[in-house]
């Protein structure tokens, strides 16, 4: 018989006895859960490692505007804060998925969920309050420095449209992050009961 | 909605498991590579499987995510897997059938990666259209490719 035709009962032969294994899902459900995870720590990783490149940036800012250089330095310590929690409220150590029990886990998630609303609303305020410290310092420098040519009566009107772009910009984006982080957890805690109603059924 | 996405995504895995599982195991090495092939192929299907449109058949799709993922295993390094529940004895020396599936694994390991991936659609008799569909070269180039691997594997 010829040589392929050989093969190709040898590769039969093999199939056949492939289809009669079980797959257990549950180890391959949790890899599935620990990728689908995997860029809220990809995230977390990214905002370590841009911190402080964004207040050498804003340092430089603060020297340039001409106004005091605490402001970058309450950028770095609130950032820095939010990154520290973000480490406990945004981030799913891949351990999780192999260690931890499914109830566990969901536990953990369902935490988190609420953990990371808390931080948001907390960061977004003072950020915000942040933010408008910023563009009023030493009388309206930042709007004076965009804009050098205005009139002085102009630059608490022009400081108050950057304000508010500033604020719904971040707002968008925040808001963006963070619906898109409950999403994911809320995707894991399904995939979570799902596995839960498979092991109970057999 | 999402529950009957994972029970069509469990039914997928179920018809074709043997097939997925027999093109890894012709790709690895050892069993702790055909396991990692295997789950990478199965979360690649996961990722895409939303989003299929039925372009293709299902099965000429299953064959595409399978076989290019097992084409670029090689490039990936430290992937870490935990460990399936396929019973191991395709992969031990004794008996048989066991001794033919290694001789088969070890002939089609012999040849290039796309090379391989030929052979065993072939082994699967697909036609020669889907062949090319599945790999991405032109139907006279499978038939050409199929000629060299016949000569190729009565060196070996």
């Amino acid at each position: 018989m010829e040589d392929l035709e050989i093969m190709r009962e040898q590769l039969s032969a093999l199939k056949k006895r492939l289809d009669t294994q079980e797959i257990v899902n549950n180890n391959l459900m949790r890899r599935v859960m620990r990728s689908k995870a995997s860029w809220l720590n990809i995230l977390v990783k990214a905002e370590i490692w841009f911190l402080p490149i964004l207040y050498l940036i804003l340092a430089e800012i603060c020297h340039l505007v001409g106004i005091s250089q605490w402001y970058a330095l309450t950028f770095l310590i609130m950032a820095g804060i939010d990154v520290y929690f973000d480490w406990k409220t945004v981030r799913i150590s891949p351990r999780r998925f192999s260690e931890d029990s499914i109830l566990q886990l969901k536990k953990f998630l369902l935490k988190q969920k609420k953990s990371r609303c808390i931080q948001t609303i907390i960061a977004f305020i003072l950020s915000v309050t942040w933010l408008m410290c910023l563009f009023t310092a030493g009388n309206f420098k930042v709007a004076r420095f965009m804009m050098p040519n205005l009139q002085n009566d102009d630059y608490l009107l022009t400081t108050i449209v950057i304000g508010i772009v500033s604020t719904i910009a971040s707002a968008i984006v925040v808001l963006y992050l963070y619906l898109k982080m409950q999403h994911t957890n809320d995707d894991l805690i399904r995939d979570i009961t799902e596995l839960e109603s498979e092991n109970q059924n057999q | 909605m999402k529950s009957n996405l994972n029970t069509d995504f469990e039914l997928l895995v179920a018809d074709h498991k043997s097939t997925i599982y027999s093109v890894c195991y012709m790709f690895a090495e050892t069993r702790p590579e055909a396991d990692d092939l295997f789950q990478e192929v199965l979360i690649n299907l996961w990722h895409g499987f939303k989003s299929f449109r039925g372009d293709s058949s299902l099965r000429s799709w299953v064959y595409r995510v399978s076989m290019n993922t097992c084409i670029s295993y090689k490039r990936k390094k430290n992937i870490k897997t935990v460990p399936l529940d396929i019973a191991p004895g395709i992969f031990e020396a004794d008996g048989e059938e066991n001794h033919q599936t290694e001789q088969l694994r070890q002939r089609i390991s012999k040849l290039e990666p796309v090379d391989r991936a030929i052979v065993l659609l072939w082994l699967e008799s697909l036609p020669y259209d889907e062949i090319a569909s599945i790999i991405g070269i032109s139907v006279n180039a499978v038939g050409v490719r199929l000629v060299r691997i016949r000569e190729k594997l009565k060196s070996l």
